[in-house]
């Protein structure tokens, strides 16, 4: 094990909602670069963990440390500022709006300008190369005037990577990027995530193991809010309580 | 490089300078009784756009705002009738009652949401109805303030009127420049989706504020021109109906544009002050057109003409290819 600080370190997190536990002493951590996936049955506490590390859940038991720094009780807009990124399972994007304002409201966000009432919007300089960028990276160029309730699924879950994106974040967690979406589509999804930047540390949820299994370095399972397992996508594939636990699911 | 106008904006611009026009003539052209209803129309534009600056652009349905144009009012008229000030210190006064009410009641309302937010709004306009009954020695309770004068270089109805369209137009340009910066995205993002809004960075509890603040701003300019147009305040411009008004205007119209408020506020102040003289059950008729727009155009009358509109442009756009 590498001695460097781990750009995300969750550190024994339990997250309890009343009588339930969701998360169960959960730990990880996740070097600067490396790709992890977070894999389990349904209920297994997989997006719980996620919404403890992002904000939206304050861990009863446990740290959360992002970029070296406690951020256990951060809001979720103090963690995206520092470099956090997220998308969601069921999309939330800004559907009455079209795909360039979705993707100019996540480029200004890191940046003063998101106050600014006394000028006009101009997407052009560094806002229109970022949102450009963004959108090439996840093939949905064509689409950048289309309003997004227009889009199909397809389109709307890579327009979910391409808005994290857009906001230049360090770390990325991708909620469940293939959901929804038909066999082929998953392939095309998986070539997506596996082409961007490799300096872009990487956690994500799948529900398609063989998928999450192709895409990541390092694999945490867990079942009913606990650890089970813990590894390279090798060791995972022929860890048998693995295996068990998703013949039972 | 010469930009193309699309056609739909030379309309538009059009249509402007047409407004525009009427609006300068207006004391020329119309008695004086007309050219106050245009003052109180323009008003009353103003009002309805601050509330949809909140409830069109954010999805926050206010019923307080009038509280907070109240507030100013009574401010004004405080200083006039019971203190005796000059018109700066008036004018100072209203402007510090109105944002402070602004501030007071964003603080109280930042942290919530949907039918949250407008119990909490309504309470807040409620607040501000009970204070002006019961605070006799400051607002005169249900006789209000009375015999509060225009500013002297502006007395004559219509170099009021003028001040109005002046200071409409130009609040109108100002909330036209917000809703199209960078903060005005935010607030159509933060309408969206105010979870993915958090996740992007932003932090929406200040966003909320800063919007509700600049809203309180332009619905205490409204208040000061109203209560200077009007010469008294009493607790019957705060009452809910007030507030209520102002939502009514903007859905008529249309919500999430700048001139639907406008529009609405015309129409209802025309049925209020003109149709009445005609029609016995004028509040039937309101209600009615209220109905029939929420049916049959629920983005308003500005709206419904933009989809006729779009929909003509497809059909000439199609044209060509069928005769073919």
């Amino acid at each position: 094990m590498t001695s460097a600080l781990p750009i995300l370190h969750v550190d024994d997190v339990t997250v309890r909602f009343g009588g339930v536990t969701a998360v169960d002493g959960v730990t990880l951590r996740v070097e600067r670069g490396s790709r992890w996936a977070v894999i389990g049955p349904n209920g297994a506490g997989k997006t719980t963990l996620f919404k403890a590390i992002s904000g939206e859940v304050r861990p009863t038991i446990g740290r959360v440390h992002l970029f070296g720094a406690d951020t256990s009780r951060a809001h979720p807009n103090r963690k995206a500022q520092r470099g956090l990124g997220r998308t969601y399972q069921v999309s939330e994007l800004f559907q009455a709006l079209t795909v360039e304002e979705n993707m100019a409201i996540a480029a200004q966000a890191r940046t003063p300008s998101r106050f600014h009432s006394w000028r006009p919007l101009r997407i052009r300089g560094w806002i229109d190369e970022r949102i450009t960028s963004a959108l090439d990276q996840l093939q949905i160029s064509d689409e950048r005037f289309t309003v997004v309730s227009e889009m199909s699924h397809g389109q709307q879950r890579s327009l979910e990577i391409a808005i994290a994106l857009a906001t230049k974040p360090e770390v990325l967690l991708l909620d469940e990027p293939a959901a929804g979406l038909s066999a082929a589509e998953r392939r095309i999804m998986k070539d997506l995530v596996e082409s961007l930047p490799r300096d872009l540390t990487i956690v994500l949820i799948e529900h398609d193991m063989e998928i999450a299994l192709e895409l990541v370095d390092r694999v945490l399972v867990l079942d009913n809010g606990k650890m089970i397992a813990e590894g390279n996508p090798d060791e995972i594939r022929s860890n048998q309580h693995v295996q068990d636990v998703y013949l039972k699911s | 490089m010469i930009r193309r106008i699309s056609l739909k904006t030379r309309v538009l611009l059009v249509l402007a300078a047409i407004g525009l026009g009427i609006g300068i003539a207006a004391p020329y052209l119309f008695p004086k009784y007309i050219v106050g209803l245009i003052s109180l129309a323009l008003i009353g534009g103003l009002f309805a756009q601050s509330v949809d600056l909140l409830a069109g652009y954010v999805g926050l349905v206010t019923l307080g705002q009038a509280g907070i144009s109240g507030a100013a009012a009574y401010g004004v008229g405080y200083m006039a009738s019971k203190v005796g000030a000059g018109f700066p210190a008036q004018i100072a006064v209203g402007l510090l009652t109105g944002i402070l009410a602004s501030l007071l009641f964003g603080l109280m309302a930042m942290r919530s949401n949907d039918v949250y937010f407008i119990m909490i709004t309504l309470a807040q306009g409620m607040i501000v109805w009970g204070l002006s009954i019961r605070l006799y020695k400051v607002t005169g309770a249900e006789n209000g303030l009375t015999g509060i004068p225009r500013p002297e270089p502006v007395n004559p109805y219509w170099k009021y009127y003028y001040l109005v369209l002046v200071v409409v137009v130009l609040c109108w340009m100002l909330l036209g420049i917000i809703v199209k910066s960078p903060f005005g995205a935010s607030l159509k993002g933060l309408r969206e989706s105010e979870t993915r809004m958090r996740m992007l960075g932003y932090n929406t509890t200040a966003q909320k504020l800063y919007v509700f603040m600049l809203a309180g701003f332009f619905a205490t300019i409204a208040g000061i021109l109203l209560v200077y147009l009007n010469g008294f305040i009493s607790p019957s411009s705060v009452v809910l109906a007030a507030s209520a008004l102002g939502v009514l205007e903007a859905i008529l119209g249309g919500v999430g544009t700048l001139v639907g408020p406008m529009i609405g506020a015309f129409i209802i102040v025309a049925i209020q002050n003109i149709v009445s003289i005609y029609v016995d059950r004028w509040p039937t008729l309101m209600g009615l057109i209220f109905v029939v727009v929420v049916l049959f155009a629920r983005r308003g009358l500005v709206g419904a003409i933009s989809d006729v509109w779009n929909r003509r442009q497809q059909e000439v756009s199609l044209e060509p290819q069928s005769a073919q």
